[in-house]
């Protein structure tokens, strides 16, 4: 499902007229269906491994062969910015460890807008966004406030939902349960556990044993932006 | 995604122009040392697709206005192609058809919203005849019909409809930016373009703007190219974006990863200066 092959990347600061290495040859094999957990001390790379992914970061080097349902296999670092735009849009789904939407948009809009984009219908939409919401054990009370207003565990949580809302193939978590409590972490757990009987394919940055220990089936410990062995 | 709108080299050089105006310039400045003209857009290539919210980000004076102002077919570019994909253009270069064609095609394929609502409503004609006068351009002659579809947006975007039949100039900035969007969307084109459509609006209001906007897009699967040089408003509205300088574009990419990883030194300056 995914190859990563010599994954490096280098921050080139102008101004400051610097370079900064943050990755280094890091390569690994993800099996569909699998989960893969990065961990590491902050700062070894993991996160910035996940965005060079997701696209949001340029790879300075290296590959990522993916086996997409649109164009069959295809490396994510070569892909034109549209096509890329299109493979996240149905494909790949990915929570940061931060929520970003439209300041006034309501939890229940900000997690139906990836099925919009789509092209969902908005009622159908909207009541899909709600189950996944409810799963993740956000009251419905929530639901029209905006995103921004809820505490830390609850926006982690409308991250998540918005991850997932569209069930894509390809799932890049950033630290799923780093601010939450013993019950909410629960529920993310096993909506987790569902998706992955479901044979959804998962990186997950986190330093959760409790995670690592239910979801995991391989594991790439870094540092210093490299893979330890 | 299904090809909208592909433009190739789109320049323009204000002045008498010469053979190396565009070599001369883009380094340090956009006035052609041999003949004194103004460099504004050089060689602007970019594809637009259905759905696509393209973003245009760039300072005061980067050319981003004079590109859209390209694109709206209101300024004689000096060279470049903008070949249409849609039945029953498809194929054609909007640059090499007569103005008189070109004013008609661009009223059927594009909708704009100016950052200054003086350029985009006539503000002797009561709001109501501002959005109609477009159907009617478009050749909609059954007064009913025309009521019927100005009443709908008025609703939609949450306008009066008590002060339909007054001068626009009466309404507030947030008001006179919402009558602009329904001009613009009145007959359904497939692109909208958006000129710092939220400058100078309060807050609230912008984000209302914002909001409403991408209702729209949703629910009229329309595209747009945003100009702007808001970087809240380029990362909340637009899937990739190009950035300009000097009337070049300097890069492009996605949103996200323009603005979290940029290459260019420009584009790292104007991210990182964000407040």
């Amino acid at each position: 499902m995914l190859k990563v092959r010599s994954l490096s990347k280098d921050f080139k600061l102008h101004n400051a007229g610097k370079e900064v290495c943050v990755l280094r040859d890091v390569s690994f094999e993800l099996p569909q269906g699998k989960t893969l957990f990065l961990l590491g001390p902050n700062g070894s790379g993991k996160s910035t491994v996940l965005k060079c992914l997701y696209g949001t970061y340029k790879p300075t080097g290296g590959s990522a062969l993916y086996r997409s349902s649109l164009w069959g296999e295809v490396d994510l670092f070569r892909l034109q910015s549209v096509q890329m735009h299109q493979i996240r849009l149905k494909e790949i789904g990915y929570a940061s460890q931060f929520l970003q939407v439209l300041p006034r948009l309501s939890t229940l809009q900000a997690v139906a807008e990836p099925l919009l984009y789509l092209g969902v219908d908005k009622k159908k939409a909207l009541s899909m966004a709600e189950g996944v919401l409810l799963k993740l054990g956000i009251e419905r009370e929530l639901f029209d406030q905006y995103p921004r207003l809820l505490s830390g565990g609850q926006q982690q949580r409308v991250n998540i939902a918005r991850a997932i809302v569209k069930s894509p193939r390809l799932l890049l978590l950033d630290e799923p349960t780093a601010s939450l409590d013993e019950h909410s972490k629960k529920l993310v757990i096993e909506t987790l556990q569902e998706l992955k009987c479901r044979e959804m394919t998962m990186v997950v940055v986190s330093h959760d044993r409790e995670l690592i220990d239910v979801l995991s089936d391989l594991e790439l410990r870094m540092g210093d932006g490299h893979v330890d062995f | 995604m299904e090809l909208l709108l592909k433009v190739e080299s789109l320049t323009k050089v204000f002045g008498r122009g010469c053979e190396q105006c565009l070599s001369l310039t883009g380094k340090d400045g956009n006035r052609c040392p041999i003949c004194g003209s103004i460099v504004a857009c050089a060689d602007v290539s970019f594809e637009l697709h259905r759905g696509e919210w393209l973003g245009i980000l760039g300072e005061s004076g980067s050319g981003k206005s004079t590109l859209l102002r390209l694109l709206n077919l209101e300024l004689e570019p000096t060279k470049g192609r903008m070949l249409v994909n849609l039945e029953p253009y498809t194929g054609l270069d909007l640059l090499s058809i007569s103005p008189y064609s070109r004013r008609l095609i661009r009223q059927e394929l594009f909708g704009i919203v100016y950052q200054n609502p003086i350029h985009g409503l006539r503000m002797e004609v009561s709001a109501g005849g501002n959005v109609a006068e477009r159907l009617i351009l478009m050749g909609e002659r059954r007064v009913e019909k025309i009521r019927e579809r100005v009443l709908a947006l008025f609703r939609r975007l949450e306008l009066p409809e008590d002060r339909m039949d007054e001068l626009p100039s009466s309404f507030s900035g947030g008001m006179q930016q919402r009558l602009q969007i329904a001009k613009a969307i009145v007959n359904n084109p497939p692109i909208l373009l958006l000129d710092e459509f939220t400058t100078g609006l309060d807050p609230s209001v912008q984000a209302g703007v914002l909001e409403l906007l991408k209702e729209i897009m949703f629910e009229l699967g329309i595209s747009a190219i945003v100009v702007s040089h808001d970087i809240g408003v380029i990362n909340f509205m637009t899937h990739r974006v190009l950035v300009m300088n000097r009337g070049r574009v300097v890069e492009h990419g996605l949103t996200d990863q323009i603005l979290e990883d940029p290459q260019d030194p420009y584009t790292q300056t104007l991210v990182h200066s964000k407040l």
